[in-house]
């Protein structure tokens, strides 16, 4: 093989739904439709496939699944006027599992009582990383107050794209002077180790994604840091550290200072972040609401409410078994009205926590 | 015309293959167990290989080579070739030996890979093994007494990373527990209402709940639900489980017909069965393993590899599921075991959930599943659940499985559906000679 044979499948594919086109393979033997596109075919085996664009295809609906309630993507589900999980059965192709979107949950029943008439397109709708495909009902027509939200986000992904260029241009700023030469000094370290120009490094640049990921090149630039900066850093913790803002902030911890850097030049005082379980309730309703997060968990992990506080943490103080926290979650929802995603409850630790999605969640 | 015609049929072992010795751990949440908080994953592996040799009959020097398995070394142990990290623990220094990894099937990979590693000629005994600590994650550079709570956010990434990247996993129809679509598609095909699939989960989790209180290797031991309703001021184990402590985490399926993440681990060894008959007087052989890999993507992909998988190894054995006395499967999802035990014709074709309901699926009954509680109630240790669960059928067709033992028919055939990763589908037939 070589590799001007070597198409990009995958990366046509995204590079396609930027232009509005969706695109699957189509065998040159049997004709079978690989969708998602794929090099052989699945059908008869046969080895070459072909481009074959389906930006106008029409198909049924094989299945239509309720929504769970754990693992709701509600994210998902809200950029998108609400989905349903669908198995889609284009002519010609297997089938295959995607959603439905534009589409209320309430109108599972409706559809899936009516599912052999029920005919849906593809729609193009912008992911975290590119834009992907979900499908819509065949009459879905975008409405001009979607088009412009669908614009907004667009415009929303850039502006973060432009974020992340611009915080590489911040440089090192509003730091004392003593941060400011140590950051300076791991700056041209970098530059050094990299083998770059140092005015074309900031402290927003990630080591492996901006400049390489051969790990012999960060050798030599701790190697330099260290000589410079007089500290030892270990090669595995040096693993985990990606901006240059995180290995100055490294230097700074080893030498024993307190401020640390952000990676837009901004400096920091203290050491320790702010966090809900370090948010006192202070109001009576916010009493009466850690009150009740607590009687929850004391239902949901099955001990007494007097042996909870708000510092108690839910894995390291009362069980590690999630369908507890489930448990919990679900006496939360139902007393307090409120709906807790449970990928979400994977990163609250403390009653407090719990306590303060709650409150985030009463005040949307 | 379906990708599932292309599934090859099988072709008979060059010679046959027998099980000789099992072992297993019992399956715990060895952090929140002050007796075992601090033991490791070579401890644990060893200590269930150990088992098995003994039970075997034979030790380390006896061994040709053996096979290491963990669901994922990488996300729970920061292991990358986990098998180079046990040899010493087992008299097997210097010894061959290789790490497999299946996800959630990987135990009965285990059998598949041993078995025909020994059919092929190359190796007399091999040893087959599996681990998993999934409860707690190792630090990555720590010694590794020293273990921490992973958090839910992280097994929800540890599950998306078993769908792969190119497309699948951004259609946001594939859910990491896309665990309802093949109960909904039998409630369909079999008229059953909404209070009929919940009376059945419902009975089913009752059952396998006593199971696993009865068996000392289990991880809710001691208690069924019935003790659970008690001790909650209500009367009866249904009440219980339509209370708050039993929340629906989909349409119909609720906290207890959902797994429980625990640590363990299990082994075996595989011999000719012309050469285990100088260990034992009554080998069990392994009859074939169907397997049939369907990516998450493919709607139903659980029922679609389980179809393939067993039409192959029916074909190759000329056996039915009517033929079989104990069906035991991967049960994640506690449904799992009447739709697998279905498909594989063990019970009639929409008659399970009846047999279910009369409890004839239980130890005690004509039709034993999962007799050891399966991974909603025993527990669900990855890797080592399908260790497990070919441990439970060579203790039941021995007879030796103590207080939950079977005793309304001798167990002459037993089959396994694996299942695990999302997408790979095993069928095992065992045969007591």
């Amino acid at each position: 093989m070589k590799v001007i044979e070597m198409e990009r499948i995958v990366k046509k594919y995204y590079d396609a739904l930027e232009e509005g086109k969706v695109l699957g393979r189509k065998c040159t033997a049997c004709g079978h439709i690989e969708y998602p596109p794929y090099l052989a075919c699945n059908e008869c085996g046969n080895l070459d496939t072909e481009w074959v664009d389906l930006t106008n295809v029409r198909a049924h609906v094989k299945q239509i699944i309720p929504p769970l309630q754990v693992f709701p993507e509600t994210e998902w589900k809200n950029q998108n006027g609400g989905y349903i999980p669908i198995a889609v059965s284009i002519d010609g192709a297997d089938a295959y599992d995607t959603s439905l979107v534009h589409v209320d949950a309430d109108r599972y029943d409706e559809l899936h009582d009516n599912l052999e008439n029920v005919i849906v397109k593809p729609y193009i709708v912008q992911g975290e990383d590119t834009k992907v495909v979900a499908w819509v009902l065949e009459d879905y027509e975008d409405s001009p107050e979607e088009l412009a939200r669908q614009a907004q986000l667009a415009k929303n992904a850039d502006t973060a794209s432009d974020d992340k260029d611009s915080s590489q241009t911040a440089g090192v700023g509003a730091m004392s002077e003593e941060v400011s030469k140590i950051a300076a000094t791991v700056i041209d370290c970098a530059a050094a180790g990299y083998e770059v120009d140092a005015s074309s490094i900031t402290l927003a640049t990630d080591i492996r994604e901006d400049l390489s990921n051969q790990s012999m090149k960060m050798i030599v630039m701790i190697s330099e840091i260290e000589e410079r900066l007089g500290v030892t850093i270990d090669i595995p913790d040096a693993g985990n550290l990606n901006t240059l803002a995180d290995f100055t902030n490294k230097v700074l911890e080893l030498k024993g200072m307190s401020e640390r850097v952000a990676a837009d030049g901004a400096m920091s005082a203290g050491t320790s972040s702010s966090s809900a379980s370090s948010t006192a309730a202070s109001s009576p309703a916010d009493d009466e609401l850690t009150k009740t997060v607590i009687e929850c968990a004391a239902a949901g992990y099955e001990v007494d409410a007097s042996t909870i506080t708000p510092q108690t943490d839910i894995r390291e103080d009362l069980s590690n078994q999630s369908m507890k926290m489930i448990v919990m979650i679900s006496e939360i929802e139902e007393r307090l009205g409120v709906t807790i995603d449970i990928p979400d409850a994977g990163n609250l630790n403390t009653i407090a926590d719990f306590v303060q999605k709650v409150k985030e969640l009463q005040n949307k | 015309m379906s990708f599932s015609d292309n599934i090859p049929k099988l072709k008979p072992y060059s010679r046959s293959v027998s099980i000789v010795g099992v072992g297993v751990t019992p399956f715990r949440r060895t952090k929140d167990d002050p007796n075992l908080n601090g033991i490791t994953e070579g401890e644990l592996f060893g200590y269930a290989a150990i088992e098995a040799m003994r039970d075997a009959g034979i030790n380390g020097k006896d061994v040709d080579f053996f096979v290491h398995g963990q669901a994922g070394p990488g996300w729970t142990s920061n292991f990358a070739t986990p098998n180079m990290h046990v040899a010493n623990w087992l008299g097997m220094k210097g010894k061959a030996s290789f790490h497999q990894s299946e996800a959630c099937a990987t135990g009965y990979v285990a059998l598949e890979t041993a078995v025909a590693m020994v059919a092929s000629g190359t190796y007399d005994t091999v040893l087959s093994g599996c681990v998993e600590m999934p409860y707690s994650i190792a630090h990555p550079t720590r010694v590794l007494t020293e273990r921490r709570y992973g958090t839910d956010a992280m097994f929800h990434e540890t599950l998306c990373s078993t769908m792969t990247r190119d497309y699948n996993l951004f259609t946001k129809g594939i859910l990491p527990f896309h665990f309802e679509s093949w109960l909904q598609a039998y409630k369909e095909e079999h008229n059953m209402s909404d209070e009929q699939v919940d009376e059945v989960l419902t009975r089913m989790s009752i059952n396998a709940r006593h199971m696993a209180s009865i068996n000392g290797l289990s991880l809710n031991f001691g208690k069924d639900y019935t003790d659970k309703a008690h001790e909650s001021g209500m009367e009866t184990a249904e009440e219980y489980l339509h209370s708050k402590y039993n929340p629906k985490l989909g349409t119909w399926v609720r906290v207890s017909n959902f797994e429980e993440r625990c640590d363990g681990a299990g082994a075996f060894v595989v011999m000719p069965t012309e050469m285990a008959y100088k260990y034992t007087d009554h080998p069990i052989e392994v009859l074939g393993v169907g397997h049939s890999c369907v990516e998450y993507a493919n709607p139903q992909n659980e029922r679609i590899g389980t179809i393939n998988a067993y039409k192959q190894v029916r074909e190759l054995t000329g056996l039915t599921g009517a033929d079989m006395d104990l069906f035991m499967t991967n049960d994640f999802f506690l449904a799992q075991q009447l739709l697998s035990a279905e498909e594989c014709e063990y019970l009639p074709k929409g008659e399970g959930w009846k047999y279910m309901l009369d409890d004839r699926c239980t130890f005690k009954g004509d039709r034993p599943v999962q007799t050891n509680g399966g991974r909603c109630h025993y527990g669900h240790a990855a890797a080592a659940s399908g260790v497990h669960d070919i441990y439970e059928t060579v203790m039941q067709m021995r007879g030796e499985a103590d207080d939950h033992q079977i005793k309304d028919h001798e167990i002459k055939h037993a089959m396994i559906r694996g299942f695990g990763g999302g997408q790979n589908l095993l069928c095992l037939i065992l045969r007591k000679l």
